[in-house]
């Protein structure tokens, strides 16, 4: 496009043609005033900041919106200018609250720091504000609109960019007013993007206080994507469920595997922490994300090895201890730096905790065999199973250039009462240890001790196993529990009898050894004290006794290692866990690094993950590398704006997904296959659809203020 | 109202009868402006730019008149056959793909080839910008989105606008005889009527002509036009432009305050509200006007039309809140003593603002029963039995309470008509 040369306050400028003067001048340093103007939206002209003065043109023109011209002859500071602009401001404000301080935007207003920039102009109006009431009843969205100065930016944004309309302009008692087009947000089609919020240049429009506050310190990529920013490996989220709702699943699966080598794995079982941030929530459930992943990687076509990095031999040597999700992530990515990796694991197939913790009807083996083999494919690794390495420091001077402390948390712990070495008394670990290997047993009536996610794996594997009558005894109250909300839901449905709010007293003997029962009593309440010390306050006369002939305790486990530090060779925490200072993962000795569960105790899968990719860019620069393990696995996406309306949208329910019914699941664990079967085409269609895509609000401009456009043009 | 009786030389030019269809050949070879001054435009410049580029859009626009001056209405009434001819003949010679009669609901004519758009009647509309967008979503809106920037016509294609007066003087010009007229309404005290003007003719002759003298400013162009001082007349001749729409004549018994007063309220009402100028502007005027006319105003108020008026005048975005702010500053500057006279001296000169008129005592209807005397908290009211009473003007708070009292409705607001007596006399024989 070609060019044309005008003359701004004195300053020769040439802007491309088309270019409106306000862009123009803010182009090359020079400033004015706008307001209802925004990077994002078509200009109406109707705040009449930004007028400027025109040689040869009586009156003013409207910068926003006239283009430049050849020739033109600009001065924007103009004294007429500059008073419509001061009655503009002085008008504007005469609507607005008088008190600037008592509003959440302060310091953060446009209006506000437009007002200091145009000055005062002692003018006497009479004030003109608008009666409306704060509106707080719509989710995620709250209404302040007597603070609205009818910008229309709002409106624009929902009209134009996104498509959907759910606000407009309407005369309320002769009044134009920014209103709801329907009884609220949800029946006015609102898609909950929060674009309004971001265009508002006043405290108008804005998320509700807790929403906001979970802003405080963060990015916008951060605060505005909150299930990328909950995701410990930071996935990419609304990314992979937009190609997902695109049909583009395998690009979906490539974008999870940007950030993670068991994307299938992970469909299953994990914790998705990114859920628990879903701003979804806001309006009824969270996001599937966890079963859109599983189904995205279930129809992945590898096409992403296409794009996968592979550096070149370094010839360093690297050994990791512990063959688990924590541990084969860290061999994955430091293979594909180029790095000889060697893996030892105690047990007698790799996995940890994914084959000997998590029960193989939840997370189908060959599924976890496949993502293993491809991991081991990566570069040069080799493997030593059933070897268990006494001491980590040692292996540096085997010749190792590094070594990656990943143990996890094999060893499940019993609590201190009595009673607790009677036969029948098991602990979590072992026993889904040997459940895996085939080789557990219960008896007919289990009592497992904890609310985990650990202690409902123990409580299926033992129904599954055969017995009859399963209680779970917990000092948490059902919904402080740690164990998710579906888990719980699945062993409920099987049966299982829930004990919350208890504390556990003995483990009773029948007379011969075995055991009879556990007593439990209620609790008011309990917390735990800085030393991990609990502290309960207890229900009088509340003791029960629940039968039992076997007694399970899922109460934490931890690594696998000597008690003794000399032993292991590192500097330990006082819980047994391995010390490390920072997010590296660094240890006492230099070269040795740790991560995952024998580092935090024990945590999630994702977690280990995402610690370990720390830990391998450490330990890549380390051994003298750029530490750069980035990779852009997917295809470029175009991220429209336009997201148009969805009838309903607001109450669109969660997908659930497909689930082997109780009595199949339990007498053919074996063969029907996982238990939770995940979601179809339909569903997953249905539930990709659901999704906010708050990550469109990034795309919108951020607001800027006078003082950023007099920086940006000394820059200029 | 009354018809007005216009005896003198009135053209008849637009009003002349129907004479039969116009061919488009006809509509291109003549030559027909609108506006006036440095808005005036050549229609038929305007209709061979379209016809030529092709692919155009005309637009009819009856719905942007003056409340007081619905001339779209008066023609689509009176000149139904003319307008209809002067479209298809118009029509046809733009060779334009598109065809829109925008028009307000009591307008019934509907023109063949254009889609008609029925809205409420507002000044503006004669934003085109706005014409355009009121089209497109019916949402009454003076600030345009770019992609309806009006520069470049209706989505960037030629456009022709035009309004009925427009059709008419078109549709005359192809005839014989044609000069150039304008339609207006004329509104002298308790009469309105359609006129027709040659262009030129000075505001004082048009004055004369319709049999009256200039006894306060003059209202010209309604609410889009702006108050002419009494010795200002001959600055101002007939003209194409809106402000010829609409000549007001006011007399004695018309209260300047209470006009200016309730025009502010109609500029409220019409506004679009999207341009901060305009629709603070007219709220500010509305609430000043309203107070001068309620006796509560103080002198800064009227300043501060002459503060705030000249700037909205500027910068306004679009010709309605501009014009508006000058009609509001004339005022101001053209009627300030009776204006002031409503919040100084607490009086409203003609007699018309409510908020002067003290009750009087109807010497016709009053028994003399003294009930009104009795809720008097002010004791405005003398009399005693069967004599009328008197409410003296000087003390009553014109609260409401002697004829809320009064079974006979004797007690009313002085419209000037009234005579009462000056001392008690007896009932019966006032």
């Amino acid at each position: 496009m070609a060019n044309v040369n005008l003359i701004i306050d004195g300053k020769q400028i040439s802007a491309p043609e088309g270019q409106t003067i306000l862009n123009a001048a803010l182009d090359n340093g020079i400033y004015i005033p706008h307001l209802c103007s925004h990077e994002n939206l078509h200009p109406t002209g109707s705040c009449r900041m930004c007028v400027v003065e025109q040689q040869g043109v009586e009156g003013v023109v409207t910068s926003c919106i006239t283009k430049v011209q050849e020739g033109m002859v600009i001065n924007t500071k103009g004294e007429t200018a500059e008073a419509i602009r001061k009655l503009s401001c002085d008008f504007m404000f005469k609507t607005h609250p008088a008190e600037c301080t008592g509003c959440p935007k302060f310091g953060k207003c446009q209006l506000q720091s437009l007002s200091q920039y145009v000055g005062d102009t002692g003018r006497k109006l009479k004030a003109n504000t608008i009666s409306v009431k704060a509106d707080e009843t719509n989710p995620i969205i709250l209404h302040e609109m007597y603070r609205c100065i009818l910008c229309g930016r709002c409106v624009r944004v929902c009209e134009e960019v996104r498509g959907v309309g759910a606000i407009k302009f309407e005369k309320v008692d002769g009044r134009e007013r920014v209103v709801i087009d329907g009884d609220s947000l949800k029946d006015a089609n609102c898609r909950f993007c929060t674009a309004c919020v971001e265009v508002c240049p006043t405290g108008s429009i804005r998320e509700h206080k807790e929403l906001a506050e979970k802003l405080i310190g963060k990015t916008r990529e951060e605060g505005f994507v909150p299930c990328r920013y909950g995701c410990p490996a930071h996935i990419d989220v609304p990314r992979y469920i937009r190609f997902i709702k695109e049909g583009n699943y395998p690009a979906a699966s490539a974008v999870v595997r940007e950030k993670v080598p068991f994307p299938h794995s992970l469909g299953y079982i994990c914790v998705h922490n990114c859920e628990m941030e879903c701003k979804h929530q806001e309006l009824n459930e969270a996001i599937s994300i966890r079963n859109l992943k599983r189904y995205a990687v279930e129809h992945d076509d590898d096409s992403w090895k296409a794009n996968t990095f592979h550096k070149s031999p370094t010839g360093k040597k690297a050994a990791i201890i512990g063959g688990g999700p924590t541990g084969l992530t860290a061999a994955y990515y430091l293979a594909k730096l180029g790095h000889s990796v060697t893996v030892f694991d105690a047990g007698e197939k790799l996995g940890g905790q994914l084959r000997y913790g998590i029960p193989g009807y939840r997370l189908p083996r060959e599924v976890l065999d496949r993502e293993i083999e491809e991991i081991l494919a990566a570069g040069d690794i080799t493997v030593k199973t059933q070897t268990r390495i006494e001491n980590a420091p040692k292996l540096l001077e085997e010749g190792y250039d590094v070594v990656f402390v990943a143990l996890g948390t094999h060893s499940g712990s019993k609590l201190p009462m009595k009673g607790n070495d009677l036969k029948g008394v098991q602990v979590n670990a072992a026993f889904l240890r040997e459940f895996e290997e085939g080789c557990a047993s219960v008896g007919k009536k289990v009592v497992v001790l904890g609310g985990g996610n650990v202690a409902i794996d123990c409580a299926g594997a033992a129904k599954r196993l055969g017995a009859e009558e399963i209680h779970m005894a917990c000092l948490e109250a059902y919904d402080a529990m740690t164990a998710s909300d579906e888990e719980r839901a699945w062993a409920l449905e099987e049966g299982v009898v829930l004990h919350n709010k208890k504390t556990f007293l003995e483990i009773l003997d029948d007379g011969n050894g075995n055991v009879d029962g556990v007593k439990i009593q209620g609790i008011k309440s309990f917390y735990f004290d800085e030393n991990r010390k609990s502290h309960l306050e207890l229900e009088e006369g509340s003791e029960e006794v629940l039968p039992a002939d076997t007694v399970i305790f899922a109460v934490g486990q931890r690594p696998e290692i000597s008690m003794d530090p000399a032993d292991f060779g590192l500097e330990l925490t006082h819980g047994n866990y391995i010390a490390t200072h920072g997010d590296s993962g660094e240890t006492s000795v230099p070269g040795v690094f740790a991560a995952g569960d024998a580092v935090t105790g024990t945590q999630s899968v994702i977690k280990g993950i995402a610690f370990a990719r720390e830990a391998v860019i450490a330990m890549d620069r380390y051994l003298g590398g750029d530490g750069d393990i980035e990779e852009k696995l997917a295809p470029d996406q175009v991220r429209d704006p336009h997201i148009g309306v969805i009838e309903g949208f607001g109450d669109l329910k969660r997908e659930e997904p497909i689930v082997v019914p109780v009595p199949e699941r339990i007498v053919n664990y074996k063969t029907c296959g996982p238990m939770d079967q995940g979601f179809d085409d339909e569903r997953a269609a249905r539930e990709a659809r659901r999704c906010l895509q708050c990550d469109l609000r990034c795309d919108l401009a951020p607001q800027k203020f006078w003082g950023d456009y007099a920086k940006s043009g000394e820059e200029a | 109202m009354k018809m007005m009786d216009m005896t003198a030389s009135q053209a008849q030019v637009l009003t002349a009868p129907y004479a039969g269809e116009i061919t488009a050949q006809q509509v291109l070879d003549i030559s027909v402006s609108f506006g006036a001054g440095a808005d005036a435009a050549s229609f038929t410049d305007i209709l061979r730019d379209v016809r030529q580029r092709g692919d155009g859009v005309v637009i009819v626009n009856m719905a942007s008149d003056d409340k007081d001056a619905p001339v779209s209405a008066f023609l689509a009434q009176t000149q139904p056959e003319k307008l209809k001819a002067a479209f298809a003949a118009v029509l046809e010679a733009s060779g334009a793909s598109e065809a829109y009669l925008v028009k307000t609901k009591d307008i019934d004519l509907e023109l063949d080839g254009a889609k008609s758009v029925v809205t409420d009647r507002s000044l503006v509309l004669r934003e085109e910008s706005a014409l355009c967008h009121i089209i497109k979503t019916g949402e009454l809106r003076s600030a345009p989105l770019e992609k309806e920037f009006i520069s470049e016509g209706m989505d960037g294609r030629p456009t022709l606008i035009a309004d009925a007066q427009t059709l008419v003087r078109v549709y005359a010009a192809a005839g014989d005889n044609y000069r150039e007229t304008r339609l207006m309404m004329v509104r002298v005290p308790g009469a309105m009527q359609f006129a027709e003007f040659l262009t030129g003719t000075p505001l004082s002759k048009v004055i004369e002509e319709c049999g009256q003298k200039a006894e306060k400013s003059i209202l010209l162009g309604g609410l889009s036009g702006l108050f002419v001082d009494k010795g200002d007349l001959d600055s101002f001749k007939v003209d194409l432009s809106g402000k010829w729409d609409f000549v007001g004549v006011y007399g004695a018994k018309d209260c300047m305050a209470s006009l200016t007063a309730s025009l502010a309220d109609r500029a409220r009402e019409e506004t679009c509200q999207k341009c901060v100028l305009c629709r603070e502007g007219t709220w500010h005027f509305s609430n000043i006007f309203g107070q001068v006319a309620a006796g509560k105003a103080k002198k800064e108020d009227l300043a501060m039309v002459g503060d705030i008026g000249p700037l909205i005048h500027i910068g306004a975005f679009c010709s309605f809140g501009q014009q508006m702010a000058q009609l509001f500053v004339s005022s101001v500057e053209t009627n300030r003593d009776e204006l002031e006279a409503h919040f100084i001296r607490k009086k409203c000169p003609a007699g018309v603002c409510a908020a002067f008129s003290k009750p009087v005592i109807d010497p016709s209807k009053c028994t003399g029963c003294t009930d009104c005397l009795d809720v008097c908290d002010e004791d405005a009211i003398t009399g005693k039995k069967k004599f009328i009473h008197m409410i003296d003007p000087d003390m009553c708070e014109n609260c409401g309470k002697c004829a809320e009292a009064c079974e006979e409705g004797a007690i009313v607001p002085q419209d000037g008509t009234i005579r009462v007596p000056k001392k008690l006399v007896r009932v019966g024989k006032f």
